[in-house]
Formats: C-alpha cells, sequence, structure tokens
C-alpha cells in the first residue's frame, strides 16, 4: 500500500436480501401500498442503513417527476377519439336504438349485406359465427333496452301459444330450463351457446369447493318492422340508415 | 486484519434474472362482469361499447406506446392507428378476458412498425452531409430527445427518457403506473403477469431509475468540477 495514499474505512454494503426488501418497501411507500408492517420493517432497515431515507425521499421525487412528464401524454390521449369506419364499408359496425325499428349487429358477406346474399340477420350457419355476430347475453341485453318501448312479438312460425308449461318452478334452475323450454316452442329462444366464460373463482366460504362466476349466452330472436344502420347525412350528422335485406331461402333454423 | 491491503471495492449487486414461473396465475384472467359484457359488447359490433372501452383504455394505451415506440415518432399518431385497429379488429376476439393483452400487443405492434418505417425512410435518404462534406450519421431510433413537457435533470435528459432506456419488461410496468396509476392487478392483466411479479419490476425499475439519475448526475458534475490534479505531472 502506497503510504501517502489515506486508508478509507470501508462501510459494509447492506445484504442483497435487504437491499432487496428495502426497495420493495420503498416502492410500497411511494404507491401509498405500505402497511403499517411495511413501514416498521422499513424503519428496521433503515436503523442499520440510514442512508434508505434519502432513497425514500429520492424515489418519491422521481415519481413526482415522472407522473408529470407523462401528464401531457395522458392529455393527448384524453384528445384521441375512436375513428368510424367508412359507411360503405360491408364490415362496418352499426348499431340503432330506434323506438321500434331497433337491431344490434352486423351486416357483413354472407349475412346479408350484399345483394343475393340469400340471408337475413337472425339467421346463423354455425355456433362460431354466431357468437361472432351476436356476442351473447351481452347483446341480447342491450337488445332489450333498445326494445324498451316493443313488447317483442312471439315469431308467428312454430308457435304453440296453447302448450302448457311442464313441471313446477322449485329453484332458479328451473325457471330458466323452462324459459328454454317455453322460448324454443314459441321460437323466441333458439339454443344456449355452450361456451361459458369463466369471470371469477375464489375459496367456497365454508371450504367445500369454489365459488365459480361465469357468462352464460342466450341466443335469442325477435321481429322488428326495419333495420337500420348507422351513416352520416348531407349535414355530415350521424343519422340511421335504412338497410334492405334481400327474402332468405327457406332453410331450416 | 492486514493494515497495508488496499481498500477493497464493493461489486454492485446484480439483479438476479426475472423468473415468471406463476404463468399458470396469469392465465387465470379475472373479469369484473360489467367489463366481460362491455367487451362482449363490443366484440357484437356495437359501437358505442367500442367507443366506452377505448375512453377507458386509451390513457394506458398511450403509456405502452411511450414504452415501447422510437423517440421521434409521435404518440398521438400511434394511438389513432391503435384506435383504428381496435374498431376493425375487435369483433375477432374470442374471448373477453383477452382484450386487455390484445390491445396491448396491438399498440407494441404499433410503435414497432413505427420504428421499422422510420429506419427504412431514413435509409431511402440521401444522408445529410456535414460543413467538411463527410455524410452525418442520423440518431439511433431510441435516442432520447428533448420534449417540452418533460423536466430535465441536471445531464439534459428527462426521467422520462431514462425510464425509456431501463431493460425490457421494467420500464413499461413504471410508465403504466405513473400515467394512469393502474393498480398492480391492473398492469399483470394488460402484461400477462401476477401481480407481485408486478410489483418487484416495479420496485427494481425505481431501483435502476435512482441509480441512472444519480450516475448521470455525478458525471454531470465530474464535467463541471473536474477534480485539482495534486503530485507530479506524468
Amino acid at each position: 500500500m502506497n503510504p501517502s495514499t489515506p486508508h478509507t474505512p470501508q462501510t459494509p454494503a447492506p445484504p442483497r436480501e435487504a437491499l432487496d426488501l428495502a426497495d420493495l418497501l420503498i416502492s410500497r411507500v411511494v404507491d401509498g401500498q405500505a402497511s403499517p408492517r411495511d413501514w416498521s420493517a422499513l424503519d428496521a432497515l433503515a436503523g442499520q442503513h440510514p442512508l434508505l431515507w434519502k432513497e425514500l425521499a429520492m424515489a418519491q421525487a422521481q415519481d413526482r417527476q415522472l407522473r408529470a412528464e407523462l401528464a401531457p401524454v395522458a392529455h393527448a390521449a384524453e384528445s384521441i377519439a375512436l375513428p368510424t369506419l367508412d359507411h360503405h364499408d360491408p364490415h362496418q359496425p352499426f348499431t340503432t336504438e330506434t323506438g321500434s325499428d331497433a337491431v344490434v349487429g352486423r351486416v357483413g358477406p354472407g349475412l346479408g349485406g350484399e345483394p343475393g346474399a340469400g340471408r337475413g340477420v337472425g339467421q346463423f350457419e354455425e355456433p362460431s359465427r354466431r357468437l361472432g355476430a351476436w356476442g351473447g347475453w351481452a347483446a341480447a341485453a342491450v337488445l332489450a333496452l333498445a326494445f324498451i318501448a316493443v313488447r317483442p312479438e312471439p315469431m308467428p312460425r312454430g308457435a304453440d301459444q296453447s302448450a302448457s308449461l311442464s313441471g313446477s318452478i322449485q329453484s332458479a334452475a328451473d325457471a330458466f330450463n323452462l324459459y328454454l323450454e317455453k322460448g324454443k316452442r314459441d321460437g323466441t329462444v333458439l339454443e344456449e351457446l355452450p361456451q361459458r366464460y369463466l369471470l371469477r373463482t375464489e375459496p367456497a366460504p365454508d371450504g367445500n369447493g369454489y365459488d365459480v362466476v361465469y357468462l352464460r349466452q342466450i341466443v335469442e330472436r325477435t321481429r322488428v318492422q326495419g333495420l337500420y344502420r348507422e351513416a352520416i347525412d348531407e349535414r355530415g350528422q350521424p343519422a340511421p340508415a335504412p338497410v334492405i335485406i334481400p327474402a332468405p331461402a327457406a332453410r331450416p333454423l | 486484519m492486514d493494515q497495508t491491503a488496499p481498500p477493497t471495492a464493493v461489486a454492485p449487486a446484480s439483479d438476479p434474472p426475472i423468473v415468471e414461473a406463476e404463468a399458470a396465475v396469469a392465465s387465470e384472467r379475472v373479469l369484473d362482469p360489467s367489463e366481460a359484457a362491455l367487451i362482449a359488447s363490443a366484440m357484437a359490433s356495437n359501437h358505442a361499447a367500442v367507443e366506452e372501452l377505448w375512453r377507458a383504455h386509451r390513457r394506458w394505451i398511450a403509456g405502452v406506446l411511450m414504452a415501447h415506440k422510437p423517440a421521434w415518432a409521435d404518440v398521438e399518431d400511434l394511438l389513432q392507428e391503435v384506435a383504428l385497429s381496435l374498431v376493425r379488429k375487435v369483433h375477432e376476439l374470442r374471448d373477453p378476458a383477452a382484450f386487455r393483452p390484445w390491445l396491448r400487443t396491438v399498440a407494441i405492434n404499433a410503435a414497432h412498425a413505427a420504428g421499422r418505417s422510420g429506419a427504412r425512410r431514413r435509409r431511402a435518404l440521401r444522408p445529410a452531409r456535414g460543413p467538411d462534406g463527410m455524410p452525418v450519421e442520423d440518431a439511433p431510433d431510441r435516442a432520447p430527445q428533448h420534449d417540452d413537457h418533460a423536466a430535465s435533470n441536471e445531464s439534459g435528459r428527462s426521467l422520462l427518457e431514462l425510464a425509456r432506456t431501463l431493460p425490457e419488461g421494467y420500464g413499461e410496468p413504471l410508465i403504466l403506473k405513473a400515467v394512469h396509476n393502474l393498480s398492480y392487478r391492473e398492469i399483470g392483466a394488460i402484461m400477462g403477469l401476477p401481480e407481485t411479479t408486478i410489483e418487484t419490476r416495479i420496485a427494481r425499475g425505481r431501483k435502476q431509475l435512482r441509480a441512472l439519475a444519480a450516475s448521470l448526475a455525478t458525471n454531470q458534475s465530474r464535467r463541471e468540477h473536474p477534480a485539482t490534479r495534486q503530485g507530479p505531472l506524468p
């Protein structure tokens, strides 16, 4: 060792695990997620390594600065509106909720979007197309809202209003099955889609298995007097435009 | 203890490799029922539902774009592209739970495509020439550029610029947290990672950001105040 070089005592570095824990605790404090236990743990670590308080102050200052720098970006994002597609685009989605002439769906190739397509809204080819076109009960819920002023008419074909209801209702499942049965008879219910979406799972409170929340999808049909899609009028304002769909050839559902 | 031994430098601790062992947890996509209904409605081509989704998610999409786009690309232009993709392709989704990861992928692809098209454009252009007639190299895609809104530290680089230089997987969750104050869980749902992984990455990202800023400040200080030399010249 060179005698002219002063000897500097080395401060022992904190253990690596303590560093990782300190970083995690500092981050939780910055995010407002630190529990009282976290604060105690940070206080205990800082007792051995006081510079941790400076680290915390720096982390908080940087968080404020980063948010400030990103604020204009967030503001710019709020100003970006969703574009609307060209109304001549055969794949343009359309939704109208105008009185008794309301439907939610999409006119596209093979679904009555072109002359001579031979099909109309409400006629399906396969389960995947049905799902893509109607999206399950969520779309049905929107339909229900759209028809608030109109009582849906049961389909005249295949209706059997005199059919008696079978069984008695003991549970929600009974009522649901009865709804399916009755609906299929009068033509308002086509089917329940087999695919179900898992929304949430959690252990059962009594410890016996799991509570599962999932989405079921029912395909229904109703009759409307007219079909419309969103369009733009000569003033550039949104306006419904009638959709003409050729009468489909007779085909079983 | 050897009193004549020179001081021993302490090697900096390096972060352990990130191990995402909880992939099975990430695959358990949990959705709020109202959001699931909204997404399902959008998948059924309900334009109002698509609009509502866009309003709810465009802010964090901007955060993803900021984390992945080249410095020169305009975030508003990229947002327009993502919005257009949303309108055109949301009906192709098959699972509402996949909506956020899908939208994130669309944003990342838009950011990367901007980088590729910008690089091709620069290669096609004749290089500028300096006063000496030699060609001037273009700045790399992710070179930090000053933003009028960005506060610069002593080195002239904004904190956002520094955050964008963090290793893959660290910058994005940090930016998402700052741009939209998303929870760890929400960021995890977007990035397809467990909540605990997001918390760890944000903590380590902040640590690296502090180290970066401190290092730049130290270098800047040395440039401004060079140490006075003592002893004979070599």
